[in-house]
């Protein structure tokens, strides 16, 4: 996608997130609003090749998609009637009453922070937040959020109608949460942003840049919304090599010449913002992607500091995924022995099995401290748990070497 | 809107309980009640006698039948509802999380469909 359109379909997906959000705000029904917005850029295709785009387009598919959803609440709240044997219902009209028809149109408010809210709310399944979001607040259909999540279509369309049925019915609120609640309500949110972060080889990484950027920007002055706005900028600004090469490196085996520099120092920018307090899980994973990018800059990666970081990200949030990256810090400073007893010492915890980047550390620190048999086994179980083919090809080369090195048949 | 809050706990007899627990759990469960009440959300409250004590109806092929226990032979049991009336989910979730039993059990929030009323069924709203 050339740059211009790539800025037009951002625009677009703004856009189409803050109509859904102040539909939806106003019923509390989230699919009706889709619906209904669908419908509006239906009617827009069809009438404004002919009779010219409006003044404030925005506006003009907001009453559309507005008037639908009015016309779907009054015979829904009919239906009610009828079941419930023709009552004269003052509660079916008070259904009706249309929130939005005291809003101008040409300064519309912006409910997307409440619709995140929504999204991560804990009454909804964990696993569902990412793919809501991506949906509703960027209005990528069904189809295309299976793909980034690798689950069939149908099984994504259903899970988010569910997720959609259940905000309607049993009326989650479309509000920010009050201050005594915000920290906790807005750990889920900010963890569900991160999801679209780390899908496979960056799918949605410039999606959840945008999402992460966004949430900063709505709330404020919440810390570690900008130190996650921070850590996915400098993950994208790493992704976004230029070079056309598909083939999977590892962060230090990357050429720093194909970072985008312009991201680096937008996440510094938003690194700033988060301030100089105590700092939270997102701010210090910022900072430790802060660190790798300053290679860019400096040529070397400064492995001291980033111990220090791994300490106090520990002290916080003490990850599985965090104590395997913290291990190959260690051992990169004091030795692939002092490395591997970190990762040893892992050996309980639940799910480690099926862990891959627990096998793949592993194996590197055994390849280095001199057990090949080992490490070997090691690079064979992490390749069986990679989901990314090109993953799977690098550990193979590395696999391939070790072979070499021993004699053994490639 | 209405939420019903269904109260699960494994159950208890006052003799394995103790007297002092059953006294503090009944305490909490009034004074639980009287803040309800004085919010203006309190629809309903009903505690259960235990499952023991409850017998199951159903219909087959016509025949009624008539069984000595609960529907579901559960280790937690239904053991008492609250009906509130409150402004959407996040109220009632709150209110569920100050109930005594989530200390010992759990609380399943609800929402309402259809109420009956003064001789008509009206729509949760």
């Amino acid at each position: 996608m050339s740059a211009p359109e790539a800025a037009a379909e951002r625009a677009a997906r703004e856009s189409y997130g803050r109509l859904v959000a102040l539909l939806a705000a106003s019923t509390g029904d989230l699919a009706l609003a889709e619906d209904a917005l669908s419908e509006a850029f239906v009617a827009a295709l069809t009438t404004w090749p002919a009779g010219g785009v409006p003044h404030n387009p925005e506006g003009w598919l907001l009453t559309v998609a507005r008037n639908r959803q009015r016309d779907v609440w009054r015979s829904a709240a009919v239906r009610r009637r009828a079941w419930l044997d023709d009552v004269a219902g003052e509660a079916g009209e008070a259904g009706v009453d249309d929130p939005l028809r005291a809003l101008a149109l040409d300064a519309l408010p912006d409910r997307r922070l409440e619709l995140l809210f929504v999204c991560a709310h804990p009454a909804i399944e964990e696993a569902v937040r990412t793919p809501l979001m991506l949906q509703a607040v960027l209005g990528f259909d069904a189809a295309h959020v299976a793909s980034a999540f690798a689950v069939a279509p149908a099984t994504m369309a259903q899970r988010l109608v569910r997720a959609k049925r259940k905000i309607a019915a049993a009326r989650i609120p479309f509000v920010v949460p009050p201050p005594e609640t915000l920290r906790d309500r807005l750990l889920p949110v900010l963890e569900a942003v991160y999801g679209c972060a780390v899908l496979e080889r960056g799918a949605m990484a410039g999606e959840a840049r945008h999402l992460a950027v966004t949430l900063a920007e709505l709330l404020g002055d919440q810390p570690e919304a900008w130190g996650l706005a921070a850590l996915v900028t400098f993950t994208a600004a790493r992704g976004a090599s230029g070079s056309g090469d598909t083939a999977y490196r590892p962060l230090d085996e990357q050429d720093p010449a194909t970072w985008d520099a312009r991201l680096v120092a937008r996440g510094h920018a938003y690194l700033q913002r988060a301030g100089t307090g105590v700092p939270g899980r997102f701010q210090l994973e910022a900072a430790i992607a802060a660190v790798h990018c300053d290679r860019s800059r400096t040529g070397r990666t400064d492995w001291g500091a980033l111990e220090v970081l791994y300490r106090a990200l520990l002290a916080v949030a003490p990850t599985l995924g965090a104590r395997v990256a913290a291990a190959s810090v260690t051992a990169r400073l004091h030795g692939p022995r002092a490395g591997l007893d970190l990762l040893d010492a892992l050996l309980e915890e639940p799910g480690l099995e099926r862990f891959q980047p627990w096998w793949a550390t592993r194996a590197h620190l055994l390849a280095g401290a001199g057990r090949p048999s080992e490490a070997v086994a090691a690079y064979e179980r992490a390749v069986t748990l990679s989901g990314d083919e090109a993953v799977r090809a690098h550990l193979r080369r590395k696999l391939r070497r070790i072979g070499g090195e021993q004699g053994l048949p490639g | 809107m209405r939420y019903t809050l269904l109260l699960h706990y494994p159950e208890q007899t006052p003799e394995s309980l103790g007297a002092e627990v059953v006294a503090e759990a009944q305490q909490a469960f009034a004074s639980y009640a009287t803040t309800l009440e004085a919010a203006g959300v309190l629809l309903s409250a009903e505690v259960l006698q235990p499952s023991s004590s409850t017998t199951t109806v159903r219909r087959r092929d016509g025949v009624l039948q008539v069984q000595d226990g609960p529907f579901a032979d559960t280790k937690e049991q239904l053991g008492g509802s609250f009906v509130l009336d409150v402004a959407d989910l996040d109220a009632a979730l709150e209110w569920a999380g100050r109930a005594p039993s989530v200390e010992w059990g759990a609380v399943e929030v609800r929402p309402g469909a259809v109420w009956f009323g003064d001789g008509q069924w009206r729509p949760n709203a």
